[in-house]
């Protein structure tokens, strides 16, 4: 009788692996494809696709943070760092010998991808959300769809042939030819048009985008496209051309609340963070603290800043910071007696003399200067977690007084500049020439990481003149002069290489920008 | 032949005498060839008592009328005769034939191993014994033909990593081990002690029983059991000390400051190095580095006996090692208790049960890292830097360096010298040692039971239950320090804390039914398993203790608002059938055919099955009439094999696009929750499927006294489960794939010779195999993979069609340039020099591309970290009471990348090799000219100039003498058994590398986390050194 219960108890177990015993579901997750669907998943995607404006490192690569790139590539900055074997990627940025192989460049051509395919994915779950008002999608897919101009834009600027995804693909998809520049700017034009119309004029919360910031970004697309190419916006059938783009800004500035700061002096302190001059602000904070060295793109602290503050101890207002991309003697001199000089830059005097002590190290590119608007202030490092990886300084990625100077530009009108000089007591200029225009954009928004483009986009000439820098290493430079010797590499045009690894994982499906092979 | 060894064992000792004595005499000869044999063993059974044949076979015993002789040597079947009235015993030993039909543990069962089909590899307690191993895997090393144990480091306690016949897989080539029939994750936990055999099933035909995981074979573990017998108990332990076994040479102060001079390097200040200074200074930071002596030591204490109707084993064991890098900062503790009993409880039900639990208390410091590696950091830093600095002028107004700054003392209150020529991660690896504060702690209970009844004749009904519970702790705590500008720690003082609960059960029935019908046997088996995993992890970390009291090191005394948790939970389920008919004829021709089925959650519900086929079948041909008389052979025996396996490791929902929650965006209200696909979404992902070929060959000649297997064998694996990087354009992580073929082909073969003459008797062993990896297809768009990266190069190895898996990559250089005309003479096809910045001492690198520049386009393979040949020797020797033992091992045909040195860090201290750098007096064409800007990139581009050594080595891994007591002596202090023991383990390793140590090993990821172990094969960046480690040891046996 035992015996039979035992046969039977193991025949009854031998039967029972069946399917079911194997079903599962992961635990304190869930599957992508049960969940997108309804209003509130929705709106998490859209902000990790927010998320990806702050990221400044591409998943799992070097870290390319946008305002110290696009500062060491111009004449504003050097790559500065510990010494040359600090930061040996950045230097390429600054000597204009750019390595397809630079993780830098990887890392920045990831990055700014993995925030689109966020875009289109938020675009694609809100167009078939059930359950919802019209309001709620069309809300979404507007600030979506400016998301993800704001990606094409830095990509397409920096890397000038890409890949144009306005869905998200699955891997066999995705190996697909390069598309004009133009295809590009299109899109971009498009999905700004139809934010514009979709956005409000007053954000829910400050850090969400208005229709403001985006008449204020499509202008900047407008003008560098103008400049560089001149081919023209089609946005989707509408011809966004420097009229419309104009009336984009006068509406802005007539209608928007935003305004200039009293006193220039304030604008990159903590209590002007999305104050009435932030168009567009990308928020950084020292929480929630996510990440840590080797996964900075889970952080939220700004790395940027934390590159770019002086090498001191023992300050009693900065920490230590790592001395890249720092200011030029070049830009130091062009601002001589401008009010906003000692606003922009550091210099060591003053640093030392500003925060109590006597000790500064001298840096790869060493020239005394640093940068006062993005720097590692105590009052903004993070207090939790890894310090270098939190600092707090949001960046001012749109500025009204960058908007009064695109109104400028695009009607020729001097009283914008004006306004723009009266805020730091200069005098009025008797009329608009572009000469003036620039000089103004420099003065007034140097260190920002707008000097680049604003240079490429006036020719290849103003770029070679402007970009190439011979014997100018300031007074307290140190070592080798050579090494402060730029020349602007006509062949590239100033755009980036196609990541190597890319070029590789595509087959040669992707096609190498010209001046590099 | 086993069964009786066991029962001589535990026969009781003492024998109370009552009979008559007398004396008696006799010869022994061989039953086939009537020769007299010498040195035949003599015993009165069941006691120690007894004598050898002498030069003609003769012997002389005193004994006593009811005692029984046992006459036993090497290769002969072993007689017992009771002596009654005889006083002239004459003997003929019968040459033993069963010495080949010992029985093998295979899936499920055991199988006499003359009726084998698949290939086998069997280690014994005795060989595992006899040599004390630290480490179960160890017992392994140079021991079976076809399996490659790499050491990972010399750290205590690291994993080394197994390969059976190559790497099988890209991504995790480890088999699966599996104690006493449960599927385990790690051996850590055993006691070697502990251990009664272990078989490595090699091909796929012996390891298909496992299917679903069994692609790169299967070791199964058999734990000691107790015998029918008197209780024994024995101890045995050893201590020993270890020292590192080899320095690398590197430049002393005077060869430095005149290489950083010529150089134009600068220090941290951005001075220029003075030749003509005198170094104040000549550190050997080696030398500071290494703990001389460092302990080892291991005790163990075992029980074992039973009646006819339940046996039992049972044993304690502690074993500690310290580090010879760090010391107590790297070191492993381990101990373990055991209970296996074995229950008769009637004719048809046995019962059994087994219960063991570990603990083991770990430390350990980054063992082949580049960055804060404190051998990387002994390896780099300047020799001009002392090893403290005591001047208080410096410490108190070198503000860079000391000043105000956290910087480190030690024990005594003396600060740690901070160095002003290097900097980076490169600091005083003494004072970054003492900072290292982590241990783990596990705790591993492993249980099970099982039930047998026998219904009726032939059926065998089992079902068996079983746990592997641990708990793994985690504690650290850092403090603030500042080690030079780059390395440094200013947050309030931390802690963290965790705890990870991994708990598997396992429960099989299985059913096997034998039956002979004449001279057929069947055994059939079938039977189903399931497996279920899972885990659950709690962190936290909080900041603001007090790190210079241990007692205020808890989380709970961190302030509130900096206070952290983190959790996660997991679940993978396996449910298995599997069937099996093994067929022998007369012990002569015998066949097996097994089927598996496995479902893993692991896969979606497209593929979560697979099916794994497999037979074999051999035959003894030397058995049959029609065999031809070759003189000296006396055992051939042919087999084959052919199979499937499967391989399902990797990360649970990797076919699915699991959420990523861990995003947040601060808008300027706080942090807001984002949510997106954690990876793209692959339902089709399936098994990867091994399927392996294998032709056998074993001999016995001279009656079997050496004995000979050869094996050949072809695997496949089909769709490699790999975590594919697709192209960025994508814009989220990819999932696992099924991304390639690979294959490895080779041979194997062991050898093994024993003969006795006279008391004196010797045992060779050799074992060599040759394997051939080949990626034979990549399917990806790219043909590619991705390899690992070192320090600041990037990616060093890359798996590409055609190539050896993991193949090192980097630029091929085609010597050094003489003349300025050399540079010139470098021209692509268009007649324009291909390096026109180059120098004479720059390196000439190859344009493989022929674009006409140097670019990362040419890099190239540049060798293989895959051995073509991996060999092991074992000899013993035992004369009388002494025995001696050797172990050699040995590999060819691979390449080391050597990334010891930092070349982004300019002012790093250099191997010596440096020394015959390029220079207009010295025309050097094996190592470039030396600058800090190095335009030609001739150290900072990997390459096979610098950085590609040849691998080989032979090494004498171990060499130990023993002296067992007479048996005159031991019945006195009533034991059966005691030896002594000295070893030596590390003797001397001859290779050409320049490294520390030729076994670079790589990590092995048991995460699933994608961190393939493979690609980082190969590259030494400063390994933890394996030391030369001196024991002495005893065992004894009451």
């Amino acid at each position: 009788m035992k015996k039979l219960i035992f046969i039977f108890i193991t025949a009854v177990t031998l039967s029972a692996c069946s399917e079911e015993f194997l079903e599962t579901s992961p635990k304190g997750t869930l599957l992508s494809s049960v969940y997108f669907k309804t209003e509130s998943q929705v709106m998490e995607s859209l902000i990790a696709t927010y998320d990806v404006l702050g990221h400044q490192t591409g998943y799992g690569l070097a870290w390319s943070p946008y305002l110290v790139l696009s500062e060491i590539l111009s004449d504003d900055a050097y790559a500065g760092g510990q010494d040359a074997g600090d930061g040996a990627e950045e230097d390429e940025f600054n000597r204009f010998s750019i390595s397809s192989a630079n993780d830098v460049v990887q890392s920045l051509w990831k990055r700014n991808y993995y925030g689109i395919y966020r875009a289109n994915f938020t675009i694609k779950n809100a167009e078939v959300l059930e359950n919802t008002t019209e309001e709620f999608k069309a809300l979404v897919i507007a600030e979506a769809k400016f998301l993800r101009a704001y990606f094409y834009f830095e990509q397409v600027r920096f890397f000038e042939n890409i890949v144009l995804p306005t869905e998200p693909q699955s891997p066999s998809e995705a190996n697909v030819l390069q598309v004009s520049p133009a295809a590009v700017y299109n899109q971009i034009a498009s999905d700004l048009v139809d934010a514009i119309e979709g956005l409000p004029t007053d954000a829910a919360v400050k850090g969400r985008a208005t229709k403001w910031a985006a008449q204020a970004l499509l202008a900047r697309v407008y003008l560098f496209e103008n400049g560089v190419y001149g081919t023209g916006l089609n946005a989707n059938g509408t011809n966004v051309d420097q009229a419309y783009v104009l009336a984009q800004l006068v509406d802005l500035i007539a209608n928007s609340g935003h305004d200039l700061v009293a006193d220039y002096a304030t604008i990159f302190t903590a209590a002007e963070e999305f104050g009435v001059e932030s168009v567009f602000e990308i928020s950084y904070e020292g929480e929630p603290v996510q990440g840590d060295w080797g996964s900075e793109q889970y952080i939220e602290g700004n790395l940027a800043a934390q590159m770019m503050g002086p090498r001191i101890s023992g300050s009693t207002k900065y920490y230590r910071g790592w001395a890249f991309a720092i200011p030029s003697h070049k830009l130091f001199q062009d601002m001589d007696g401008d009010p906003r000089q000692p606003l922009t830059i550091l210099t060591e005097a003053a640093l030392l003399a500003e925060s109590g002590t006597s000790l500064n190290t001298a840096s790869f590119q060493y020239t005394g200067y640093y940068s006062a608007k993005y720097t590692t202030k105590l009052t903004d490092r993070g207090t939790i977690g890894t310090p270098e990886l939190h600092n707090m300084t949001n960046y001012r990625a749109i500025r009204f007084a960058d908007v009064l100077l695109m109104a400028a530009e695009l009607s020729g009108d001097v009283a914008y500049i004006n306004r723009v000089r009266a805020r730091v007591g200069l005098a009025a200029l008797p009329a608009y020439t572009e000469d003036a225009l620039f000089n103004e954009r420099r003065m007034e928004l140097s260190g920002e990481g707008l000097r680049y483009f604003d240079v490429l986009r006036r020719g290849q000439a103003v770029a070679q003149s402007e970009l190439t820098t011979i014997g100018i290493m300031g007074p307290n430079y140190t070592g080798d002069s050579e090494v402060y010797d730029v020349t602007f590499n006509t062949t590239t045009k100033g755009f980036l290489p196609i990541p190597q690894v890319e070029m590789d994982l595509s087959a040669g499906t992707l096609k190498q920008n010209p001046g590099y092979n | 032949m086993k069964k009786y060894l066991i029962a001589l064992f535990f026969i009781p000792i003492f024998w109370c005498a009552g009979a008559q004595e007398m004396t008696v005499i006799g010869t022994v000869t061989d039953g086939e060839t009537r020769e007299t044999i010498p040195g035949v063993s003599v015993l009165i059974k069941g006691t120690s008592r007894g004598t050898v044949t002498d030069f003609d076979g003769n012997y002389r015993l005193q004994v006593n009328s009811d005692d029984v002789l046992t006459f036993s040597f090497i290769g002969f079947v072993t007689e017992e005769i009771a002596v009654g009235s005889q006083t002239t015993i004459n003997v003929e030993l019968a040459a033993d034939i069963e010495e080949l039909a010992e029985v093998v543990v295979i899936g499920y069962g055991t199988q006499k191993k003359k009726v084998l089909t698949g290939a086998i590899s069997s280690v014994d307690s005795d060989q595992i014994t006899s040599t004390p191993v630290l480490r179960v895997e160890q017992a392994l090393q140079g021991q079976a033909a076809g399996v490659q144990v790499q050491t990972q480091s010399g750290q205590p306690g690291e994993r080394p990593s197994i390969k059976i016949r190559g790497i099988g897989t890209d991504y995790n080539s480890e088999p699966l081990y599996l104690v006493d029939g449960i599927a385990v994750n790690s051996i850590d936990n055993l006691n070697p002690g502990d251990i009664k055999s272990m078989e490595v099933l090699k091909d796929a035909a012996s390891s298909s029983i496992y299917g679903a995981r069994a692609a790169n074979g299967v070791v199964l573990i058999t734990t000691k059991t107790g015998g029918e017998g008197k209780t024994t108990i024995s101890y045995s332990g050893y201590r020993g000390v270890q020292n590192a076994a080899n320095r690398v040479e590197l430049l002393n102060a005077e060869q430095y400051v005149e290489l950083m001079a010529e150089g134009n390097v600068q220090d941290i200040n951005g001075q220029l190095f003075d030749p003509n200074q005198i170094p104040a200074n000549d550190t050997d930071w080696q030398e500071q580095l290494f703990t001389s002596n460092a302990p080892i030591e291991s005790h163990q204490v075992s029980l074992s006996g039973g009646s006819e109707k339940a046996s039992f084993a049972s044993s304690i064991s502690y074993f500690n090692q310290e580090g010879v890098i760090g010391g107590d900062r790297s070191k492993f503790e381990r101990f373990t208790a055991r209970l296996n009993g074995n229950f008769t409880v009637n004719e048809w039900l046995k019962w059994g049960s087994s219960v063991s639990y570990a603990r083991i208390e770990n430390r350990g410091v980054a063992s082949n890292a580049s960055f804060n590696g404190p051998y990387s950091s002994a390896l780099n830093m300047d020799p001009l830097t002392p090893l403290y600095e005591t001047d208080p002028d410096v410490l108190a107004n070198d503000q860079l360096r000391y000043g105000n700054n956290p910087y480190v003392l030690n024990e005594d209150g003396v600060a740690y010298a901070i160095s002003s020529n290097v900097r980076g991660e490169v600091v005083n690896p003494l004072a970054w040692l003492s900072l290292q504060n982590g241990r783990g702690i596990k705790d591993q209970v492993l249980g099970s039971v099982f039930a047998e009844v026998e219904p009726i004749d032939g059926l065998k009904l089992k079902s068996s239950f079983s746990i592997d519970l641990s708990y793994y702790e985690n504690a650290n705590y850092s403090q603030q320090f500042y080690l030079n500008s780059t390395t440094n720690f200013t947050n309030a003082p931390g802690v963290s804390n965790s705890l990870q609960r991994d708990l598997a059960n396992q429960m099989e029935n299985t059913a096997i039914y034998e039956k002979q019908i004449g001279a057929h046997k069947f055994n059939f088996l079938a039977g189903m398993s399931t497996l279920v995993n899972t885990g659950r992890y709690v962190g936290g970390s909080g900041q603001g203790i007090d790190p210079t009291n241990q007692d205020l090191i808890y989380l709970n005394l961190t302030i509130d608002s900096t206070q952290r948790t983190a959790g996660y939970e997991y679940e993978v389920l396996r449910a298995s059938m599997f069937s099996r008919l093994l067929y022998d004829f007369n012990d002569r021709i015998s066949f097996s055919a097994t089927y598996r089925r496995d479902g893993s959650s692991n896969f979606g519900a497209n593929n979560r099955f697979g099916n794994f086929f497999s037979f074999g079948a051999s035959w003894v041909l030397s058995d049959e009439q029609f065999f031809p008389n070759i003189p000296g052979l006396s055992f051939f025996k042919l087999r084959t094999s052919w199979g499937q396996n499967g391989n399902d490791n990797i990360r649970p929902f990797a076919y699915a696009a699991i959420v990523d929650f861990n995003i947040a965006y601060n808008y300027a209200n706080g942090a807001n929750q984002g949510a997106i696909p954690a990876y793209v979404e692959n339902q089709d992902i399936k098994w990867e499927t091994s399927e392996q070929l294998n032709i056998g060959l074993e001999t016995g000649f001279f009656s079997d006294r050496l004995t000979g297997t050869f094996d050949y064998y072809k695997k496949t694996t089909k769709d490699l489960l790999q975590l594919e990087i697709g192209l960025a354009s994508i814009g989220v992580p990819l999932s696992w794939t099924n991304i390639g073929v690979m294959e490895n082909e080779g041979f194997e073969m062991a050898l093994n010779w024993r003969n006795q003459v006279g008391d004196f008797k010797y045992a060779i062993g050799l074992n060599a195999a040759r394997n051939k990896n080949t990626m034979v297809e990549v399917a990806n768009e790219a043909g590619f993979i991705q390899g690992a990266s070192w320090a600041l190069a990037g990616e060093v190895t890359r798996t590409i069609e055609g190539q050896p898996v993991t193949s090192f990559f980097g630029f091929k250089t085609d010597g050094i340039f003489q003349s300025t005309q050399e540079v010139f003479a470098h021209i692509s096809s268009t007649g324009d020099p291909i390096q026109p910045n180059a120098k004479p001492g720059d390196i000439r690198y190859v344009d493989t591309n022929g674009d006409g520049v140097i670019s990362d386009a040419d890099r190239t393979t540049l060798g293989s970290p895959i051995p073509d040949w991996t060999f092991g020797s074992n000899l013993s020797m035992d004369y009388k009471n002494f025995d001696f033992s050797a172990l050699i091992i040995g590999q060819f045909g691979n390449e080391i990348f050597n990334g010891i040195n930092r070349p982004d860090i300019k002012s790093s201290n250099r191997q010596t090799w440096i020394l015959d750098r390029w220079t207009e007096e010295n025309p050097s064409t094996t190592v470039p000219r030396f600058t800090s800007s190095d335009p030609n990139e001739n150290f900072t581009r990997a390459n096979d100039l610098l950085n590609i050594e040849n691998g080989s080595f032979v090494r004498i891994r171990n060499v130990q003498f023993g002296y067992s007591m007479p048996n005159k002596f031991l019945e006195k202090i009533k034991c059966s058994n005691w030896r002594i023991y000295v070893s030596l383990e590390n003797l001397a390793t001859f290779t050409k590398y320049s490294g520390p140590d030729p076994e670079v090993g790589a990590p092995v990821d048991f995460s699933g986390s994608g961190v393939s172990s493979v690609r980082d094969m190969g590259i030494d960046r400063g390994i933890y050194p394996q030391a030369r480690t001196f024991r002495i040891g005893t065992s004894i046996t009451f």
